[in-house]
């Protein structure tokens, strides 16, 4: 399972390195806005190089964690700081790199509270970095809740007119979500082991002893067993991150409220924790409350159902959205069911789909919020309605836009059509019917971003619009890699299937599928 | 007793001695200045109250476990909980001396009286004897009593005065007749003692309880509301929002901190003999559950509708007071620590890797003083310089005093139990034992209830950060004392990140505590 201890720290610098800059940020005078911008960009380019660098030393032939250091941090309580990346997170990590990078490079424009902005920027990053490389139930909680102050801020301080409302709002229902998950946390280090040398926060450890049916047993509560509130518990917690119906409305509003910078980085990658959690506790953990007795149990299918609901409730609002942004979030809870989708089938092609989902999402979801941002930053609104004929005085802007959308409706040779296709093979093996009815979501998808595409790029040209610069080339810059990215995954998706490959066969080999 | 034993014993009452002899050169140096400047009052206090906790350092490795005078424990709890009482009074007496509410009286014999509080208080968590325990308590309640007056000009003060008096006397009343009950049934006013005979009365045979034991639930119970009262716990909180609104905010920051540890000090001594493994405690154990309950849930959802910054606070120590008394339900309550490891039933499980009820409560206690003084230490701060306790009053400070107002918001974090802050590691080492002994309901409530104080508690920063400046703000006023109380917040902030994040320590601490 595990390669050998690295003596490079690697991990350990992409996470904490935002946090040198932290304390860099803190001691540079407030007014000097450039020389903060370009020390949040540096100190989040590192994350980005140094993960990088791990995708090219990364041995994509194994299924085991790498790059894995492990430390005593409370010795009384067997608390360690262990960090390692398998299949499953290192593509994830180098997600975190690019988009929080571009995150900071899109919020250059930033003039209020520049200082707390960038300083709040990086300490999200640490958190978001540390929750993927985190192999201790501990401390990957301690990071979870690391995320939840630095967002409150960002969106509360810069956010648009209902801020204060969807900051608390987003605050509450995560909280809400990650308490439950601690008292799992507390209940699974007590049913460790019978003595504190036993008793362990390892996930690694916890995954050995789970697969060996230690929670299988445990004292029942009100006629549910012991597994099954552990899953339940861990469930809520991450369902209300990526986010699964119902626990879904505090997403619109948090993305709607929230500057483009953070929508971004929220859509991109905080969305990505919740499917990443389920693979590594509930999944890793607890097999045995999903796979038993040879097939799919009921919180399986309570999964996949969620899913099919993600799909095709989440598309269904989106067409009903007249605000360009709040399609794009619930856009987002549609592509979300996918990856539940794909998990609930626990087979390779399934979660392989899942995990493609995850990435793909977070690169055109990532770049339809930053073309959300790119017009409202000129029209100061965002109503589909009042766009027409924007291809035509902004020509630049309209062909990046084409292909954000066409990645995010799953257009064949575009990233985003791996994801959703793998996803939907791998569940029909499981619950064909389910896939069935979810295709629907896809269809409906396919209709509201063409008809957004009608709407806002063709039709007859307004005056009002026609002094509106193309792209600027900040703007481009942010633009062009997640475009790259589209494409490169659409026509080479081998890149990271065989990346995720190994991990992903592991995983479903829990369940009895290879 | 011959002399040598005398002397010896009185060696090991020095920190009280120093204190009690501090709250007398308060009162000497008051009557030197002859009221003119009260400053020099203040430091001298502060001086020998940090003298004491000095001593108490150094004394705590020779930590014995005798007991002196047959009346006072000299082990490591009540070390513990002095150094938590001395560190919070050390800091009280601090913001006193920069609270600008006290520059205009003459308050002189203030420092006398805070300083006497703290002896009691002292007294209340090292003594092993119910007669000492209530003298002990009357001390701190008597000289708390004054200290909310403190501003006899302002009406609110006096108002707060006589109502914590009066609550007071009737809590006191009813805690002194179970003291009578219970000495009744052991014959003996010895703790350990009593202890035992409750452990025994409480016995639950073939016919329930004995008369003798029920009398003795009765005890317990009327003993119960004394303590309840004194740590503001539901149904025994009315006095306290008044009461912490009322009283001048360094008197709030002592009752709201160093009272109510030294009151959970007091409560884990008298309850710590009673449990391992007696089945007899369940009873007790869910009555002490159910005020857990609902003070953490009443104090939560009170809080919500708060106006005045104190008050909030108020209501949060309320809940604070149920969180704490989880983990002393968790304490009493007979060892199931094996339920939680299958239905195997190999006996009680060692309590290796577990913290015991009455640790977490330490480890909680210490995190709480961190927490609150910070918080009151800000609130003073944004009073001083602003005029305004209101939470609406602290709209857009955060941009004219980003470094108290950021300390601030790390207080909150804590208080709601958010890592890397040393109130979430509190609230990890109380759920542990609450799990364990088999109150899983409890626990839920426990961590919902951290969901319900975020609400409340980041109004505070929302109104801090997140609205804009209010017209009606006044120019920030000079000799706030702005840069000390900065200080001070900042150090306390330093504190309270560096115990959540540097684990080891004072864990370690807490796990040598035999509790």
């Amino acid at each position: 399972m595990i390669s050998t201890i690295d003596t490079t720290h690697l991990l350990s610098w992409i996470t904490l390195a935002p946090l040198l800059g932290m304390v860099a940020i803190l001691f540079t005078p407030r007014d000097k806005h450039d020389v903060i911008k370009t020390i949040a960009a540096a100190f989040t380019g590192i994350p980005l190089v140094l993960s990088g660098w791990l995708y090219f030393k990364f041995d994509q032939s194994l299924a085991g964690y790498q790059f894995y250091e492990d430390f005593a941090w409370v010795e009384a309580f067997n608390i360690r700081y262990t960090v390692g990346v398998d299949g499953l997170s290192a593509p994830l990590v180098l997600l975190t790199g690019l988009l929080m990078f571009f995150a900071v490079f899109s919020s250059w424009n930033v003039e209020k509270g520049v200082k707390g902005y960038f300083m709040l920027l990086l300490l999200l990053t640490v958190g978001i970095n540390g929750v993927f490389v985190s192999l201790d139930f501990f401390l990957f909680y301690v990071y979870w809740e690391l995320m939840l102050l630095p967002m409150y801020f960002l969106i509360g301080i810069w956010g648009g007119p209902r801020r204060e409302y969807a900051a608390i709002k987003f605050f509450l229902y995560t909280l809400a979500g990650s308490v439950l998950m601690l008292v799992a946390m507390i209940a699974m280090y007590l049913h460790s082991g019978a003595t504190a040398a036993e008793r362990t926060f390892s996930l690694v450890t916890l995954a050995q002893k789970g697969q060996g049916g230690l929670f299988d047993s445990g004292p029942a509560l009100l006629g549910m067993d012991f597994r099954s509130w552990l899953f339940l518990f861990l469930f809520i917690g991450f369902a209300i991150k990526i986010p699964v119906f119902p626990f879904h409305t505090w997403l619109p509003d948090a993305h709607v409220e929230a500057p483009t910078a953070i929508s971004v980085v929220l859509a991109g990658i905080l969305l990505k924790l919740g499917g990443y959690g389920l693979m590594r506790v509930n999944m890793q953990v607890l097999p045995g409350a999903l796979w038993s007795d040879g097939g799919p149990t009921g919180w399986a299918t309570m999964l996949a159902v969620l899913g099919m609901i993600n799909c095709v409730y989440g598309a269904f609002v989106a067409m009903a959205q007249t605000d360009f942004k709040k399609l794009v979030a619930y856009s987002s809870v549609a592509h979300m069911g996918f990856v539940l989708l794909g998990l609930a089938a626990m087979n390779p092609n399934g979660i392989a789909g899942a995990n493609l989902q995850l990435v793909n999402h977070g690169t055109s979801s990532a770049m339809l919020f930053l073309l959300v941002g790119v017009i409202y930053d000129r029209a100061h609104h965002r109503e589909i309605a009042k766009f027409g004929g924007l291809a035509a005085h902004m020509p630049m802007y309209a062909s990046l836009a084409f292909l954000g959308i066409f990645t995010s409706l799953g257009l064949p040779g575009l990233a985003g059509f791996w994801g959703e296709a793998l996803s939907l093979i791998g569940c029909y093996e499981v619950f064909p019917k389910i896939t069935i009815v979810s295709t629907i979501g896809l269809i409906v998808t396919a209709a509201f971003l063409l008809m957004t595409i009608r709407k806002v790029f063709f039709g007859p040209k307004k005056e009002q619009y026609a002094a509106f610069p193309d792209l600027t080339l900040r703007e481009w810059a942010c633009l062009t890699p997640f475009g790259v990215f589209c494409i490169l995954l659409g026509v080479a998706p081998f890149l990271l299937t065989d990346w995720i490959g190994p991990s992903v066969n592991a995983l479903a080999a829990l369940f009895g599928k290879s | 007793m011959n002399l040598e034993t005398y002397l010896h014993d009185l060696s090991r009452i020095w920190p009280e001695i120093v204190l009690s002899v501090t709250a007398l050169l308060a009162l000497l140096c008051d009557l030197l200045q002859r009221g003119r400047d009260t400053r020099v009052t203040g430091w001298v206090t502060a001086l020998g109250v940090l003298f004491t906790l000095g001593w108490i350092c150094r004394d705590f490795a020779r930590a014995d476990g005798a007991t002196v005078f047959g009346m006072i424990a000299h082990d490591r709890f009540a070390m513990f909980f002095k150094l938590l009482i001395c560190a919070g009074t050390l800091i009280v007496t601090l913001l006193s001396l920069f609270f600008r509410g006290f520059q205009r009286d003459g308050v002189g014999e203030y420092y006398s009286v805070l300083t006497v509080a703290a002896v009691g208080a002292i007294f209340m968590v090292s003594t092993n004897h119910l007669l000492l325990l209530f003298l002990a308590l009357e001390t701190l309640s008597i000289s708390s009593y004054a200290l909310a007056g403190f501003l006899k000009r302002d009406a609110r003060s006096s108002e707060a005065a006589l109502k914590y008096l009066v609550f007071g006397v009737l809590a006191s009343g009813a805690m002194l007749y179970g003291f009578s009950l219970l000495y009744g049934y052991a014959g003996s006013l010895d703790l350990p003692t009593i202890a035992a005979t409750i452990r025994t009365h409480l016995q639950v045979g073939e016919n329930g309880l004995t008369p003798a034991g029920i009398g003795c639930g009765i005890a317990v119970v009327l003993c119960l509301v004394g303590f309840g009262y004194k740590v503001a716990a539901f149904p025994f909180h009315f006095w306290s929002p008044d009461v912490y609104e009322g009283a001048p905010t360094p008197v709030t920051t002592f009752l709201a901190v160093v009272s109510k540890i030294a009151s959970f000090g007091m409560i884990l001594r008298f309850f710590g003999g009673i449990p391992h493994g007696s089945e007899g405690a369940a009873p007790l154990a869910s009555a002490i559950a159910a005020v857990a309950a609902c003070s953490m849930t009443f104090g939560n959802l009170a809080a919500m509708v708060q106006q005045n910054a104190k008050r909030l606070l108020a209501y949060s120590s309320i809940a604070h007071s149920g969180y704490l008394l989880a983990g002393v339900a968790a304490l009493v309550a007979p060892g199931a620590a094996d339920a939680a490891h299958g239905a195997g039933g190999q006996g009680v499980v060692a309590a290796l890797g577990t913290i015991s009820g009455g640790q977490a409560v330490a480890y909680y206690a210490a995190a709480y003083l961190l927490m609150n003084l910070g918080a009151f230490a800000v609130v003073i701060h944004l009073s001083n310089r602003f005029g305004s306790e209101t939470i609406d009053g602290f709209a857009g400070l955060g941009w004219k005093a980003p470094v108290a107002s950021g300390a601030l918001v790390l207080f909150l974090l804590s208080l709601t139990g958010i890592p890397p802050t040393v109130g979430f590691i509190g609230k990890w080492y109380l759920l542990q034992p609450i799990w364990d002994k088999g109150l899983h309901w409890l626990a839920v409530l426990l961590v919902l209830n951290s969901v319900v104080s975020l609400f409340y508690y980041f109004r505070l920063a929302r109104s801090l950060f997140l609205k804009d400046e209010s017209q009606a703000l006044a120019s920030p006023r000079t000799g706030a004392f702005a840069t000390e109380l900065t200080v001070i917040a900042v150090t306390l902030a330093i504190g309270t990140l560096w115990f959540g994040v540097s684990l080891n320590w004072l864990s370690n601490l807490v796990l040598s505590l035999p509790v």
